[in-house]
């Protein structure tokens, strides 16, 4: 493997660190107009009527949308269907999309928005989740106020909860997270010939987008293109909302028939697009005399907001990984995605399970307090080995390195000389460490296995570079390098001559969301497929060049082709190979089609394999805590990851990187708060606290392989993973420093001192 | 119609005056920090003018009759780097350190700062602490006004429409100290709570001066504090250190907000007050 493997530099690196990358905000169209959102600025209310009059007597304008002029259907196209692209009867939520102004240059279209009048009847919001689960809660969705619930039975957790010695009981609360990518979400649509709609823009979800235009504008998909721009971020909160700027945007092109552009301001972004759930975690855990786990009983409870859009699966996910990685006969977990009258939430890093990873590490951490236990002993007690059994009954047959990420982890961080109980910590400033172990399951699941499936269209050109079209996107994360290093090695190109292009819906068929930490493994087997048809006919060409007998005589590596019999004499480089292959006139494109391996899912009992395969890590905090003014500072956070293989150990240091620090900020700052009416009040990066690169502590990645047979080249996926165990590693090490647990996150000077 | 602001340019301090007096709904700008962000979030829509003060000559650190001014245009930077400030008034050299982070020490003004007039402006306390006398500046003339006399409210002062801060005026002497401050995050943080200190010795006495801000509608000195300091023998026994830290936290009358709680301020006033001793 000339590249798989290694640090090869990123392919949009140099473009991005000169300002060379142009996002969706930088491209313009001849004739363009701008558009812009007019809100709810009430959190729940029935809209009687909107008057667009005086706005469209202003100069510049030349169109006020709302709902009526939505020309296909008026729902976004996601789980349930239940969000409109523009308020109709109803208005859900602070900060709702109620009508668009369209004008010929953005500053029209804001002095015009602010004269839509919206004439709206308050009615009493929900706020929370537990309002929304109260008896005598008003009703906002169905007769439940929930989207969606899950159970988990493995075998009977009530009955073992009664034999157990010691048992357990705890609540926990997460807050919101924002995702603050750099780029705000922004598309340009552009109207064609023959009634087609093209739309550019920053996405992480190119279908759903082309999904959502269609039914938006009500044409056929084959006349709908979706070109997704260099995008500046996304970690789950460009998965759904593009599909709802995206179909706003279609809908204005078409009726003004000229391009119209609509890029968020950072304040509107963070009001109205998709954030991490609120969560509400009920812990029951029985352990025997060892502080082996033998019944765990679960209640999961998170705010999905005004719409369901995509809290159904965000809920799912986290109700497989609500006991954490550890092995438990008799378990019972109930799960409920709530409605409130606040901003949906949907996917971030990590989707749905951070919440039940803070509960799960920080109970087992108290589990372990009060039996006296090495934090680190407790894990290695129950957690998973190849062959144990999961929640739903999986049996881990391969690729688990849970284990080695613990030993590695705290031989690193020198947890056997350093760790000591809280009990012993004196004086006012007192270091702690904490401890968090994780698993997640790679790809969609059962939960959403129809869509698991990738598609590739790889072609050798004629000068023998390559051309790869991929159906999942490149965010920053580094997926068109890794990629194309797959893709590299798996046709016996060099990886300077592969190409892996940034994705157009006219290019691939729809290959599903690019989620899950599913790219690395998803399109990467898909490319390793296309390679496997393209290789052969390059191998048929070489024999001759090389004047062999057979195509298996000849060997292809890194661009170069030669004979295995004489690895040190010819070599035909790939640029001769693809002329000649064009000479020949054998094909030179192939497509890949890879379907997931499979998983399953009992309805009723939550029974199967709910993923096809796990990845793992283990995370130790460091922290330093100012007694007096409960002010702490995290030092040092060692990660070890288990992501089956490092296809580039140089990007996946990178993601480690700076998931831990998404995790920092969650764990330590970050909040979104609202006004007893719901009104959201701290929507902008000066009350939205993120940590700095001066908060930032020494992050140690450790890469742990335990390759997994169905990856290409044993990778797994594990992009979401570092963010996902950081908080309950930093709480556990506030406890250990302090002997203050703290339960609801973020964690604040003023929680460890009791002075909120 | 959409907000046509016009942008002036002086050439004379005099001249800003004369604009900002003439135009209805002018606003002077320095460095943009606080003002700009402002007119984003839709503060202040009636705005007509801007007047830009950024290349008049209000960039200057001096020796006058026995005091050092310091000029509102200012950087935080300069401020900082100033060799006379550094020598004489450590408190605001380390209060001005502590102000976002480098690019916005770069832009923004220690005028700005005070005529913003927020609790938790950090430059403020240092202010109270060193003495200081802001002189303001109008197109029929100059008055000077004490720092605990210019602050009215959270965000408001004596400035009357016309009038700029062209100066802060400080008691030259040497003078020890310390400012401390406790925000969300380690830069680019707006102060949960902020306290200076300084200390000289006139007429063979020391004296002390302390600060506080974010703990009242106004940075508030803290007499009680001072008195006791004053009075007390050096180096403090811990009961004075004790003494000043309860009577620090008696006169902070903080309120709870987005950023901390009204008990936890209250706490650190006494917190960073006995910090701020025991930094001697
Ligand atoms: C990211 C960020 C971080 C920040 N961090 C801090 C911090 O840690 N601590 C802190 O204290 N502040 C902080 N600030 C606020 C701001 O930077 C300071 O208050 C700064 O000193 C303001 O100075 P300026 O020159 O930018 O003022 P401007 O924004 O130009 O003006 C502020 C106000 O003062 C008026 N004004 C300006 N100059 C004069 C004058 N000479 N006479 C009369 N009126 C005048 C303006 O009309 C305006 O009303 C931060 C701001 C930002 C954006």
């Amino acid at each position: 493997m000339p590249v798989v493997g290694k640090s090869v530099p990123r392919k949009d690196a140099w473009d991005k660190v000169q300002g060379k990358a142009r996002y969706v905000d930088d491209y313009s169209f001849s004739d363009i107009l701008y558009a812009t959102t007019v809100r709810s600025e009430l959190a729940y209310a029935r809209l009687n009527g909107i008057d667009t009059a005086r706005a469209l007597s202003m100069p510049g304008v030349k169109a006020v949308l709302t709902h009526v002029d939505v020309q296909g259907k008026n729902a976004v196209p996601l789980v349930f269907e239940d969000e409109p692209f523009l308020a109709q009867d109803y208005l859900r939520f602070h900060g709702e999309p109620v009508a668009l102004v369209i004008a010929e240059s953005y500053e029209e279209a804001l002095a015009a928005a602010a004269l839509v009048k919206v004439d709206a009847e308050p009615l009493k919001p929900v706020l929370s989740i537990r309002e929304a689960i109260a008896e005598n809660a008003p009703k906002i969705y169905k007769d439940d106020n929930c989207f969606s619930r899950y159970n988990i039975k493995k075998g009977d957790a009530e009955t073992a909860m009664k034999k157990a010695r010691h048992i357990f009981e705890r609540e926990y609360e997460t807050p919101y997270q924002e995702h603050a990518y750099l780029e705000t979400n922004g598309v340009i649509a552009v109207p064609g010939l023959e009634d087609s709609m093209a739309v550019y823009g920053t996405m992480q979800c190119p279908f759903y987008v082309h999904d959502a235009v269609a039914q938006a504008i009500g044409i056929d998909r084959n006349k709908v293109r979706i070109v997704q721009t260099t995008t500046g971020g996304g970690f789950g909160g460009k998965e759904d909302f593009p599909s709802v700027v995206a179909g706003q945007a279609a809908i204005a092109a078409k009726l003004t028939g000229r391009p119209v552009k609509l890029v968020y301001k950072r304040e509107e972004d963070i009001i109205a697009s998709s954030k991490r759930h609120p969560g509400l975690i009920k812990m029951k855990i029985g352990t025997d005399e060892r502080g082996k786990i033998v019944a765990a009983i679960i209640d999961y409870y998170i705010d999905g907001g005004a719409y369901s859009t995509l809290t159904p699966i965000v809920l799912w996910r986290g109700t497989v990984h609500a006991l954490g990685p550890y092995e438990c006969q008799d378990i019972l977990i109930k799960s409920y995605g709530v409605a409130t009258n606040k901003v949906p939430c949907g996917a971030y890093r990590g989707f749905g399970s951070p919440q039940v990873i803070f509960a799960g590490e920080s109970i087992i951490d108290e589990i372990a307090d009060e039996l006296k236990i090495d934090p680190l002993e407790i894990r290695r007690l129950n957690g998973y080995k190849v062959g144990s059994s999961t929640a739903t009954s999986q049996i881990i047959d391969q690729s688990c390195g849970l284990m080695e990420t613990i030993d590695r982890a705290a031989a690193k961080a020198d947890w056997k000389s350093k760790w000591q109980a809280p009990s012993s910590k004196k004086g006012s400033t007192r270091t702690g460490l904490g401890i968090s172990t994780v698993y997640y399951g790679v790809g969609l699941g059962a939960g959403g296995k129809h869509l698991d499936r990738v598609a590739t269209s790889m072609t050798i050109m004629k000068d023998g570079s390559v051309h790869c079209a991929i159906g999942n996107v490149e965010m920053g994360q580094g997926a068109r390098t890794v990629l194309a290093q797959i893709a590299a090695d798996a046709l016996g190109a060099s990886y300077e001559m592969v190409n892996v292009v940034e994705t157009d819906t006219a290019l691939v068929p729809d290959s599903g969301p690019t989620v899950a930490s599913r790219t690395t493994f998803m399109s990467g087997n898909s490319l390793m497929i296309a390679a496997a048809e393209l290789r052969p006919r390059l191998l048929h060409v070489a024999k001759d060049m090389l004047g062999e007998t057979r195509d298996e005589d000849v060997e292809l590596i890194d661009g170069w082709a030669f004979s295995k019999r004489n690895a040190n004499g010819q070599r035909i480089h790939f640029k001769e190979l693809a002329q000649k292959l064009y000479a020949y006139r054998l094909m030179p494109s192939a497509f890949g089609w890879y379907i997931a391996p499979d998983s399953s899912y009992d309805k009723d009992t939550g029974q199967g394999n709910a993923y096809f395969v796990y990845s793992y890590c283990t995370n130790i905090a460091e922290v330093e805590v100012d007694m007096e003014t409960g002010e702490f500072q995290v030092k040092r956070i060692t990660c070890a990851h288990d992501m089956g293989k490092a296809i580039n150990p140089q990007q996946v240091e990178g993601q480690i990187e700076g998931g831990t620090l998404q995790g920092m900020g969650y764990a330590t700052m970050e909040e979104i708060r609202h006004d007893a009416n719901g009104k959201m009040l701290n929507n902008a990066f000066a009350t939205y606290i993120l940590p700095t690169t001066e908060d930032t502590p020494v992050i140690d990645p450790i890469i742990v392989e335990h390759a997994y047979d169905r990856g290409p080249y044993g990778a797994k996926g594990f992009g979401e993973v570092p963010l996902m165990g950081i908080a309950p590693a930093i709480a556990n090490a506030v406890y250990n420093a302090t002997g203050k647990r703290i339960r609801i996150l973020p964690i604040k000077p003023e929680k460890i001192l009791g002075l909120e | 119609m959409i907000n046509q602001i016009s942008f002036f340019k002086p050439d004379s301090v005099i001249q800003a005056c004369e604009i900002l007096a003439r135009e209805n709904n002018s606003l002077p700008v320095a460095g943009g920090t606080d003002l700009i962000v402002k007119i984003r979030n839709g503060m202040f829509p009636q705005t007509t003018a801007f007047v830009d003060l950024s290349s008049l000559p209000l960039r200057f650190i001096r020796e006058t009759d026995g005091q050092i001014e310091i000029g509102s245009g200012c950087t935080m930077t300069e401020v900082i780097e100033n060799p006379l400030v550094c020598k004489h008034f450590p408190t605001l050299t380390k209060a001005a350190s502590t102000v976002g982070a480098l690019q916005i020490r770069n832009l923004a003004t220690i005028g700005g700062n005070s005529a913003n007039s927020s609790p938790a402006g950090d430059t403020i306390p240092a202010m109270f602490a060193l003495e200081a006398s802001i002189k303001i500046r109008s197109k029929s003339g100059l008055r000077t006004v004490k720092i605990d006399q210019f602050f009215t409210g959270p965000g408001k002062n004596v400035l009357q429409r016309g009038e700029i801060i062209e100066s802060f005026l400080l008691p030259k002497r040497e003078t020890r100290g310390v400012f401390l401050k406790l925000g969300e995050r380690k830069a680019h943080a707006i102060s949960k709570i902020n306290l200076a200190l300084a200390t000289w010795t006139e007429s063979g006495k020391a004296k002390f001066r302390v600060a506080m801000g974010s703990v009242a509608p106004t940075v508030i000195r803290a007499p009680e504090v001072e008195k006791l300091l004053e009075s007390s023998s050096q180096p403090f026994s811990d009961e004075v250190i004790a003494e000043a830290a309860s009577l620090a936290t008696k006169a902070a009358r903080p309120i709870s907000d987005v950023r901390s709680s009204q008990a936890y301020r209250k706490q650190m006033a006494g917190v960073l007050m006995k910090r701020a001793m025991n930094a001697f």
